[in-house]
Protein backbone atom coordinates (compact mmCIF):
# COMPACT_ATOMS: atom_id res chain seq x y z
CA UNK A 1 0.00 0.00 0.00
CA UNK A 2 2.86 2.73 -0.51
CA UNK A 3 4.04 4.99 1.92
CA UNK A 4 0.43 3.81 4.23
CA UNK A 5 1.71 2.19 7.04
CA UNK A 6 1.03 -0.60 8.07
CA UNK A 7 0.73 -1.91 5.04
CA UNK A 8 -1.68 -4.98 4.38
CA UNK A 9 0.68 -7.59 5.52
CA UNK A 10 1.66 -6.00 8.83
CA UNK A 11 -2.13 -5.41 9.35
CA UNK A 12 -2.82 -9.08 8.82
CA UNK A 13 -0.25 -9.85 11.00
CA UNK A 14 -1.73 -7.37 13.75
CA UNK A 15 -5.35 -8.27 13.21
CA UNK A 16 -4.64 -11.83 13.27
CA UNK A 17 -2.48 -11.31 16.94
CA UNK A 18 -5.76 -9.52 18.50
CA UNK A 19 -8.07 -11.62 17.19
CA UNK A 20 -6.32 -14.91 18.75
CA UNK A 21 -5.29 -12.64 22.17
CA UNK A 22 -8.99 -11.46 22.43
CA UNK A 23 -11.36 -12.68 20.15
CA UNK A 24 -14.60 -10.54 22.07
CA UNK A 25 -12.31 -7.95 23.48
CA UNK A 26 -11.87 -5.84 20.33
CA UNK A 27 -15.14 -4.35 18.60
CA UNK A 28 -16.32 -6.28 15.64
CA UNK A 29 -16.45 -2.76 13.93
CA UNK A 30 -12.60 -1.96 14.11
CA UNK A 31 -12.03 -5.99 12.65
CA UNK A 32 -14.45 -5.58 9.79
CA UNK A 33 -12.36 -2.00 8.68
CA UNK A 34 -9.42 -3.88 9.20
CA UNK A 35 -10.34 -7.06 7.09
CA UNK A 36 -11.77 -4.54 4.36
CA UNK A 37 -8.76 -3.02 4.22
CA UNK A 38 -6.52 -6.13 3.88
CA UNK A 39 -8.86 -7.10 1.24
CA UNK A 40 -8.38 -4.07 -1.18
CA UNK A 41 -4.91 -3.50 -0.25
CA UNK A 42 -4.20 -7.12 -2.18
CA UNK A 43 -6.39 -6.11 -4.64
CA UNK A 44 -4.92 -2.93 -5.61
CA UNK A 45 -1.90 -1.74 -3.47
CA UNK A 46 0.49 -2.91 -6.02
CA UNK A 47 -1.34 -0.83 -8.72
CA UNK A 48 -1.61 2.03 -6.86
CA UNK A 49 2.67 1.65 -6.07
CA UNK A 50 2.80 1.67 -9.55
CA UNK A 51 0.77 4.26 -10.68
CA UNK A 52 3.03 6.95 -8.54
CA UNK A 53 5.89 5.45 -9.80
CA UNK A 54 5.07 5.83 -13.28
CA UNK A 55 3.79 9.69 -12.62
CA UNK A 56 7.10 10.22 -10.54
CA UNK A 57 9.24 8.78 -13.31
CA UNK A 58 6.92 11.03 -16.29
CA UNK A 59 7.50 14.23 -14.03
CA UNK A 60 11.49 13.89 -13.42
CA UNK A 61 11.64 12.34 -17.31
CA UNK A 62 13.61 9.45 -16.07
CA UNK A 63 13.55 6.19 -14.53
CA UNK A 64 14.54 5.90 -11.00
CA UNK A 65 18.18 4.61 -10.53
CA UNK A 66 17.72 3.00 -7.32
CA UNK A 67 14.33 1.95 -7.08
CA UNK A 68 10.75 3.93 -6.43
CA UNK A 69 11.59 4.89 -3.20
CA UNK A 70 14.59 7.11 -4.30
CA UNK A 71 11.98 8.89 -6.80
CA UNK A 72 9.79 9.23 -3.68
CA UNK A 73 12.34 10.75 -1.83
CA UNK A 74 13.70 13.40 -4.13
CA UNK A 75 10.06 14.51 -4.90
CA UNK A 76 9.66 14.98 -0.31
CA UNK A 77 13.13 16.78 -0.74
CA UNK A 78 12.31 19.09 -4.08
CA UNK A 79 8.50 19.91 -2.08
CA UNK A 80 11.25 21.26 0.88
CA UNK A 81 13.31 22.97 -1.06
CA UNK A 82 10.85 25.34 -2.76
CA UNK A 83 11.50 23.55 -6.32
CA UNK A 84 7.23 23.16 -6.90
CA UNK A 85 6.41 26.30 -5.26
CA UNK A 86 4.96 27.97 -8.31
CA UNK A 87 4.17 27.41 -12.15
CA UNK A 88 3.60 24.09 -14.00
CA UNK A 89 5.79 22.54 -11.91
CA UNK A 90 3.57 23.50 -8.78
CA UNK A 91 0.29 22.48 -10.49
CA UNK A 92 1.82 18.90 -11.87
CA UNK A 93 3.69 18.34 -8.32
CA UNK A 94 0.13 18.94 -6.81
CA UNK A 95 -1.97 16.57 -9.08
CA UNK A 96 0.52 13.65 -8.87
CA UNK A 97 -0.13 13.85 -4.69
CA UNK A 98 -3.48 14.57 -5.06
CA UNK A 99 -3.90 11.05 -7.77
CA UNK A 100 -1.44 9.19 -5.42
CA UNK A 101 -4.01 9.87 -2.04
CA UNK A 102 -6.94 9.31 -3.63
CA UNK A 103 -5.70 6.09 -5.79
CA UNK A 104 -4.86 5.27 -1.45
CA UNK A 105 -7.97 6.23 -0.47
CA UNK A 106 -9.61 3.82 -2.66
CA UNK A 107 -7.97 1.24 -0.39
CA UNK A 108 -8.23 2.61 3.06
CA UNK A 109 -11.39 4.64 3.31
CA UNK A 110 -13.28 4.52 0.06
CA UNK A 111 -16.67 6.05 1.69
CA UNK A 112 -14.50 9.28 2.49
CA UNK A 113 -14.31 10.09 -1.39
CA UNK A 114 -18.05 10.31 -1.49
CA UNK A 115 -18.34 12.67 1.15
CA UNK A 116 -16.66 15.72 -0.26
CA UNK B 1 5.92 6.98 19.85
CA UNK B 2 7.17 6.40 23.26
CA UNK B 3 7.10 3.54 25.25
CA UNK B 4 5.16 3.99 28.92
CA UNK B 5 7.75 2.39 31.45
CA UNK B 6 7.35 0.33 34.62
CA UNK B 7 4.87 -3.08 34.20
CA UNK B 8 2.09 -3.63 31.89
CA UNK B 9 0.19 -4.73 35.04
CA UNK B 10 -2.94 -3.38 35.72
CA UNK B 11 -4.30 -1.05 38.65
CA UNK B 12 -6.58 -3.71 39.56
CA UNK B 13 -3.23 -5.91 40.25
CA UNK B 14 -4.10 -6.61 44.15
CA UNK B 15 -0.39 -5.97 45.54
CA UNK B 16 -1.08 -2.51 43.01
CA UNK B 17 -4.39 -2.11 44.34
CA UNK B 18 -2.57 -1.80 48.17
CA UNK B 19 0.49 0.50 47.14
CA UNK B 20 -2.12 2.39 45.53
CA UNK B 21 -4.80 2.84 48.38
CA UNK B 22 -1.86 3.68 50.66
CA UNK B 23 -0.29 6.28 48.32
CA UNK B 24 -3.54 7.97 48.28
CA UNK B 25 -4.21 7.71 52.42
CA UNK B 26 -0.28 9.63 52.55
CA UNK B 27 -1.12 12.07 49.80
CA UNK B 28 -4.70 13.01 51.06
CA UNK B 29 -3.10 13.43 54.75
CA UNK B 30 -5.49 10.56 55.44
CA UNK B 31 -5.53 7.97 58.15
CA UNK B 32 -6.62 5.11 55.70
CA UNK B 33 -7.70 4.66 51.72
CA UNK B 34 -10.08 2.17 50.75
CA UNK B 35 -10.31 1.72 46.92
CA UNK B 36 -14.15 0.42 46.61
CA UNK B 37 -13.90 0.14 42.53
CA UNK B 38 -11.52 0.67 39.81
CA UNK B 39 -13.05 0.24 35.87
CA UNK B 40 -10.95 1.11 32.94
CA UNK B 41 -12.73 4.21 31.42
CA UNK B 42 -13.44 3.80 27.35
CA UNK B 43 -11.43 6.46 24.82
CA UNK B 44 -7.83 7.97 25.62
CA UNK B 45 -6.03 6.76 22.23
CA UNK B 46 -2.78 7.75 24.09
CA UNK B 47 -3.31 7.96 27.84
CA UNK B 48 -5.19 5.34 30.05
CA UNK B 49 -8.04 6.53 32.56
CA UNK B 50 -9.39 4.18 35.11
CA UNK B 51 -12.27 5.26 37.43
CA UNK B 52 -11.38 4.78 40.90
CA UNK B 53 -13.78 5.08 44.07
CA UNK B 54 -12.59 5.79 47.28
CA UNK B 55 -13.16 5.80 50.65
CA UNK B 56 -10.94 8.17 52.72
CA UNK B 57 -10.66 8.42 56.61
CA UNK B 58 -9.88 11.17 58.08
CA UNK B 59 -7.95 14.06 56.52
CA UNK B 60 -9.14 16.90 54.21
CA UNK B 61 -10.65 14.62 52.11
CA UNK B 62 -12.73 12.33 54.19
CA UNK B 63 -15.39 10.72 52.62
CA UNK B 64 -16.46 8.77 49.54
CA UNK B 65 -14.72 10.20 46.48
CA UNK B 66 -15.26 9.91 42.66
CA UNK B 67 -11.94 10.20 41.04
CA UNK B 68 -10.58 9.29 38.05
CA UNK B 69 -6.99 7.83 38.00
CA UNK B 70 -4.74 8.69 34.24
CA UNK B 71 -1.43 7.10 33.43
CA UNK B 72 0.56 6.83 30.24
CA UNK B 73 -0.40 3.60 27.62
CA UNK B 74 2.05 1.02 26.87
CA UNK B 75 3.73 3.33 24.00
CA UNK B 76 2.61 6.68 23.70
CA UNK B 77 3.61 10.02 20.88
CA UNK B 78 6.63 12.33 21.63
CA UNK B 79 4.02 15.32 21.82
CA UNK B 80 2.99 14.40 24.64
CA UNK B 81 3.22 15.91 28.09
CA UNK B 82 4.43 13.15 30.72
CA UNK B 83 2.06 13.60 33.07
CA UNK B 84 3.70 15.85 35.63
CA UNK B 85 3.28 18.58 33.26
CA UNK B 86 -0.24 17.72 32.12
CA UNK B 87 -1.12 17.97 35.74
CA UNK B 88 0.65 21.54 36.29
CA UNK B 89 -1.20 22.51 33.44
CA UNK B 90 -4.49 21.65 33.69
CA UNK B 91 -4.26 23.08 37.45
CA UNK B 92 -3.48 26.17 36.07
CA UNK B 93 -6.54 26.10 33.70
CA UNK B 94 -8.48 25.31 36.87
CA UNK B 95 -7.49 28.23 38.47
CA UNK B 96 -7.97 30.47 35.56
CA UNK B 97 -11.68 29.63 36.06
CA UNK B 98 -11.69 26.61 33.07
CA UNK B 99 -14.08 23.62 33.39
CA UNK B 100 -11.55 21.00 34.19
CA UNK B 101 -11.86 18.51 36.86
CA UNK B 102 -9.92 19.53 39.96
CA UNK B 103 -6.68 18.05 40.28
CA UNK B 104 -6.09 16.45 43.68
CA UNK B 105 -2.20 14.14 42.92
CA UNK B 106 0.33 13.47 40.78
CA UNK B 107 2.77 10.60 41.16
CA UNK B 108 5.85 10.41 39.60
CA UNK B 109 7.11 7.22 41.61
CA UNK B 110 7.35 4.28 39.49
CA UNK B 111 6.86 2.07 42.78
CA UNK B 112 3.86 2.45 43.32
CA UNK B 113 1.76 1.61 40.11
CA UNK B 114 4.52 0.71 37.83
CA UNK B 115 4.38 4.18 36.33
CA UNK B 116 3.59 7.73 36.83
CA UNK B 117 -0.07 9.01 37.20
CA UNK B 118 -2.28 11.43 38.45
CA UNK B 119 -5.49 11.70 40.07
CA UNK B 120 -8.93 14.10 39.78
CA UNK B 121 -11.81 14.47 40.84
CA UNK B 122 -14.23 12.99 38.63
CA UNK B 123 -16.68 15.35 36.23
CA UNK B 124 -19.85 13.41 35.14
CA UNK B 125 -20.89 13.26 31.43
CA UNK B 126 -19.89 11.73 28.26
CA UNK B 127 -17.15 12.29 26.30
CA UNK B 128 -17.59 10.15 23.43
CA UNK B 129 -17.66 11.89 20.04
CA UNK B 130 -20.77 10.30 18.68
CA UNK B 131 -23.20 11.57 21.86
CA UNK B 132 -22.29 15.82 20.92
CA UNK B 133 -21.66 15.18 16.98
CA UNK B 134 -24.85 12.49 16.27
CA UNK B 135 -27.36 11.97 19.09
CA UNK B 136 -30.90 13.67 18.62
CA UNK B 137 -30.70 14.27 22.50
CA UNK B 138 -28.32 17.61 22.37
CA UNK B 139 -29.16 18.63 18.83
CA UNK B 140 -31.35 21.23 20.81
CA UNK B 141 -28.52 22.14 22.91
CA UNK B 142 -25.83 22.31 20.63
CA UNK B 143 -25.46 26.03 19.48
CA UNK B 144 -25.58 26.28 23.53
CA UNK B 145 -22.65 24.19 23.59
CA UNK B 146 -21.02 25.86 20.94
CA UNK B 147 -21.34 29.55 23.28
CA UNK B 148 -20.08 27.39 25.82
CA UNK B 149 -16.91 26.24 23.84
CA UNK B 150 -15.98 29.80 23.09
CA UNK B 151 -16.42 31.40 26.28
CA UNK B 152 -14.58 28.28 27.86
CA UNK B 153 -11.40 28.77 24.99
CA UNK B 154 -11.47 32.36 25.61
CA UNK B 155 -10.71 31.80 29.25
CA UNK B 156 -8.10 29.46 28.06
CA UNK B 157 -6.65 32.08 26.11
CA UNK B 158 -6.18 34.32 29.36
CA UNK B 159 -2.96 31.99 30.53
CA UNK B 160 0.10 33.99 28.81
CA UNK B 161 3.67 33.51 29.28
CA UNK B 162 3.66 37.21 30.71
CA UNK B 163 1.83 36.19 34.01
CA UNK B 164 2.46 32.48 33.72
CA UNK B 165 5.93 30.35 33.49
CA UNK B 166 6.48 26.76 33.13
CA UNK B 167 10.21 25.33 33.05
CA UNK B 168 9.18 22.67 30.91
CA UNK B 169 7.69 25.28 28.30
CA UNK B 170 9.08 27.87 26.36
CA UNK B 171 7.40 30.42 24.35
CA UNK B 172 8.25 30.06 20.71
CA UNK B 173 9.32 33.53 18.55
CA UNK B 174 6.56 32.00 15.95
CA UNK B 175 4.40 29.11 16.62
CA UNK B 176 4.13 28.39 12.89
CA UNK B 177 7.23 28.39 12.12
CA UNK B 178 8.95 26.57 15.50
CA UNK B 179 6.17 23.64 14.66
CA UNK B 180 7.16 23.68 11.23
CA UNK B 181 10.53 22.89 12.11
CA UNK B 182 10.05 20.76 15.03
CA UNK B 183 7.84 18.44 12.59
CA UNK B 184 10.63 18.28 9.45
CA UNK B 185 12.97 17.09 12.43
CA UNK B 186 10.48 14.11 13.05
CA UNK B 187 10.06 13.30 9.36
CA UNK B 188 13.86 13.45 8.87
CA UNK B 189 14.33 10.85 11.99
CA UNK B 190 11.75 8.19 9.64
CA UNK B 191 13.05 5.72 6.96
CA UNK B 192 10.58 7.08 4.24
CA UNK B 193 9.83 10.16 2.74
CA UNK B 194 6.16 11.82 2.34
CA UNK B 195 5.85 14.15 -0.04
CA UNK B 196 2.66 15.74 0.73
CA UNK B 197 3.35 16.04 4.46
CA UNK B 198 6.26 18.28 2.71
CA UNK B 199 4.00 20.00 1.13
CA UNK B 200 1.43 21.06 3.22
CA UNK B 201 4.77 21.91 5.46
CA UNK B 202 5.89 23.91 2.82
CA UNK B 203 2.63 25.79 1.98
CA UNK B 204 2.60 26.78 6.06
CA UNK B 205 6.23 28.13 5.64
CA UNK B 206 5.67 30.06 2.73
CA UNK B 207 2.03 31.73 4.49
CA UNK B 208 3.00 31.93 7.91
CA UNK B 209 1.81 34.53 10.09
CA UNK B 210 4.10 37.82 10.18
CA UNK B 211 3.57 37.73 14.21
CA UNK B 212 1.73 36.09 16.86
CA UNK B 213 -0.07 37.18 19.99
CA UNK B 214 1.41 34.13 22.52
CA UNK B 215 -1.02 32.51 24.94
CA UNK B 216 -1.68 28.88 26.63
CA UNK B 217 -3.34 26.73 23.89
CA UNK B 218 -5.33 23.34 24.59
CA UNK B 219 -4.24 21.81 21.23
CA UNK B 220 -6.64 19.15 21.58
CA UNK B 221 -10.04 21.40 21.38
CA UNK B 222 -12.22 19.28 19.78
CA UNK B 223 -15.32 16.71 20.05
CA UNK B 224 -14.15 13.69 22.05
CA UNK B 225 -12.64 16.03 25.05
CA UNK B 226 -15.52 18.00 25.79
CA UNK B 227 -18.01 16.08 28.71
CA UNK B 228 -21.43 16.66 28.14
CA UNK B 229 -23.99 16.34 30.70
CA UNK B 230 -27.51 16.47 29.90
CA UNK B 231 -26.99 18.86 27.00
CA UNK B 232 -24.55 21.73 29.07
CA UNK B 233 -20.48 21.24 28.50
CA UNK B 234 -19.52 19.95 31.74
CA UNK B 235 -15.74 19.88 31.60
CA UNK B 236 -12.85 20.24 28.63
CA UNK B 237 -10.68 17.10 28.45
CA UNK B 238 -7.18 15.82 28.14
CA UNK B 239 -4.50 18.58 27.95
CA UNK B 240 -1.54 16.24 27.23
CA UNK B 241 -0.55 18.40 24.20
CA UNK B 242 -1.07 21.81 25.90
CA UNK B 243 1.50 24.63 25.38
CA UNK B 244 2.32 28.12 24.10
CA UNK B 245 0.97 28.93 20.50
CA UNK B 246 -1.57 31.39 18.80
CA UNK B 247 -4.57 31.27 19.66
CA UNK B 248 -6.08 30.30 16.43
CA UNK B 249 -4.54 27.23 16.15
CA UNK B 250 -7.06 25.83 18.79
CA UNK B 251 -9.51 27.60 16.56
CA UNK B 252 -8.24 25.86 13.29
CA UNK B 253 -7.86 22.52 15.07
CA UNK B 254 -11.72 22.49 16.32
CA UNK B 255 -12.77 23.83 12.73
CA UNK B 256 -10.79 21.76 10.70
CA UNK B 257 -12.44 19.08 8.72
CA UNK B 258 -10.62 16.20 9.78
CA UNK B 259 -12.84 16.78 13.19
CA UNK B 260 -16.35 17.18 11.51
CA UNK B 261 -16.14 13.56 10.53
CA UNK B 262 -19.83 12.69 9.37
CA UNK B 263 -21.50 16.27 9.66
CA UNK B 264 -19.38 18.24 7.09
CA UNK B 265 -21.39 20.94 7.15
CA UNK B 266 -21.42 21.49 11.21
CA UNK B 267 -17.82 23.53 10.60
CA UNK B 268 -17.35 24.10 14.59
CA UNK B 269 -15.83 20.55 14.90
CA UNK B 270 -19.46 18.71 13.58
CA UNK B 271 -21.05 20.31 16.11
CA UNK B 272 -22.88 23.36 15.15
CA UNK B 273 -21.85 26.10 12.67
CA UNK B 274 -18.85 28.57 13.67
CA UNK B 275 -20.80 31.64 14.34
CA UNK B 276 -22.29 31.30 17.34
CA UNK B 277 -18.53 29.93 18.85
CA UNK B 278 -16.84 33.08 16.69
CA UNK B 279 -19.62 35.50 18.82
CA UNK B 280 -19.03 33.74 22.40
CA UNK B 281 -14.88 33.57 22.01
CA UNK B 282 -15.01 37.49 20.74
CA UNK B 283 -17.07 38.32 23.66
CA UNK B 284 -15.71 37.02 26.11
CA UNK B 285 -11.88 37.44 25.36
CA UNK B 286 -12.17 41.03 23.33
CA UNK B 287 -10.26 39.44 20.48
CA UNK B 288 -10.64 39.44 17.28
CA UNK B 289 -11.08 36.45 15.26
CA UNK B 290 -8.91 36.58 11.63
CA UNK B 291 -10.51 34.01 9.80
CA UNK B 292 -7.25 33.64 7.31
CA UNK B 293 -5.42 32.60 10.32
CA UNK B 294 -8.04 30.33 11.30
CA UNK B 295 -7.69 28.96 8.04
CA UNK B 296 -3.73 28.55 8.18
CA UNK B 297 -4.44 26.81 11.41
CA UNK B 298 -6.88 24.43 9.59
CA UNK B 299 -4.56 23.74 6.82
CA UNK B 300 -1.69 23.46 9.80
CA UNK B 301 -4.59 21.04 11.67
CA UNK B 302 -4.39 18.68 8.83
CA UNK B 303 -0.33 17.91 8.86
CA UNK B 304 -0.02 17.86 12.88
CA UNK B 305 -2.55 14.92 12.50
CA UNK B 306 -0.75 13.77 9.97
CA UNK B 307 2.37 13.11 11.80
CA UNK B 308 -0.04 11.48 14.51
CA UNK B 309 -0.95 9.19 12.20
CA UNK B 310 2.50 8.46 11.77
CA UNK B 311 3.17 7.84 14.84
CA UNK B 312 0.10 6.18 15.91
CA UNK B 313 0.80 3.61 12.90
CA UNK B 314 4.82 3.07 15.00
CA UNK B 315 2.90 2.35 18.13
CA UNK B 316 2.48 -1.29 16.81
CA UNK B 317 5.10 -1.22 13.87
CA UNK B 318 7.65 0.30 16.38
CA UNK B 319 6.46 -0.59 20.23
CA UNK B 320 5.51 -4.04 19.06
CA UNK B 321 1.51 -2.35 20.66
CA UNK B 322 -1.05 -4.79 19.20
CA UNK B 323 -3.67 -1.93 19.36
CA UNK B 324 -5.55 -1.90 15.99
CA UNK B 325 -6.95 1.47 16.59
CA UNK B 326 -4.01 3.22 17.04
CA UNK B 327 -2.86 1.20 13.48
CA UNK B 328 -6.01 2.23 11.98
CA UNK B 329 -5.29 5.70 13.09
CA UNK B 330 -2.58 5.03 11.41
CA UNK B 331 -3.95 4.51 8.01
CA UNK B 332 -6.02 7.69 8.18
CA UNK B 333 -2.86 9.71 6.22
CA UNK B 334 -4.55 9.79 2.55
CA UNK B 335 -7.67 11.67 4.23
CA UNK B 336 -5.78 14.25 6.12
CA UNK B 337 -3.59 13.84 2.59
CA UNK B 338 -6.59 15.03 0.38
CA UNK B 339 -7.63 17.62 3.05
CA UNK B 340 -3.70 19.36 2.96
CA UNK B 341 -4.14 19.03 -0.82
CA UNK B 342 -7.33 20.67 -1.26
CA UNK B 343 -6.44 23.82 1.11
CA UNK B 344 -3.27 24.06 -0.75
CA UNK B 345 -4.25 24.06 -4.06
CA UNK B 346 -1.65 26.19 -7.00
CA UNK B 347 -3.21 28.82 -8.15
CA UNK B 348 -4.38 28.76 -11.98
CA UNK B 349 -2.04 31.05 -13.80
Amino acid sequence: MTIDRPGGRDLKQLTDTVLKNSPDGEPRELIEVALSIIARDAEKGDSVTAAYTNHLTSFYGQSPPNGSANLNRRFADDIRKGDMDGGERAKSAHDILQAHARARLEISNPEYLDNP
Amino acid sequence: MTSGPGTNKTVNDPAIRTRLADYIADAAGANACAINQIDRLEGGAIQENYALDLDVSGGAYCGRLSTVLRTSAQTGVVDSHNRLSEFILTHTAYEAGVLVPQQLWCCEDETVIGKPFSIMMRATGEARREILACDESVAAARTTIAEQLGQQLAKIHTISPDRHTFDFLTPPLSPALSAISYYRAQLDKRSGAYPAIEWGLRWLERHAPADSEIVLVHRDFRVGNFLIDDGVLNAILDWEFAGWGDPHEDIGWLCARCWRFENTNRELGGIAERAPFYHAYQQSSGRKIDPVRVRYWEVYAHVRWAMIALQQADRYLVGGEANLDAALSGLRLAELEIEILRMTAPKAS
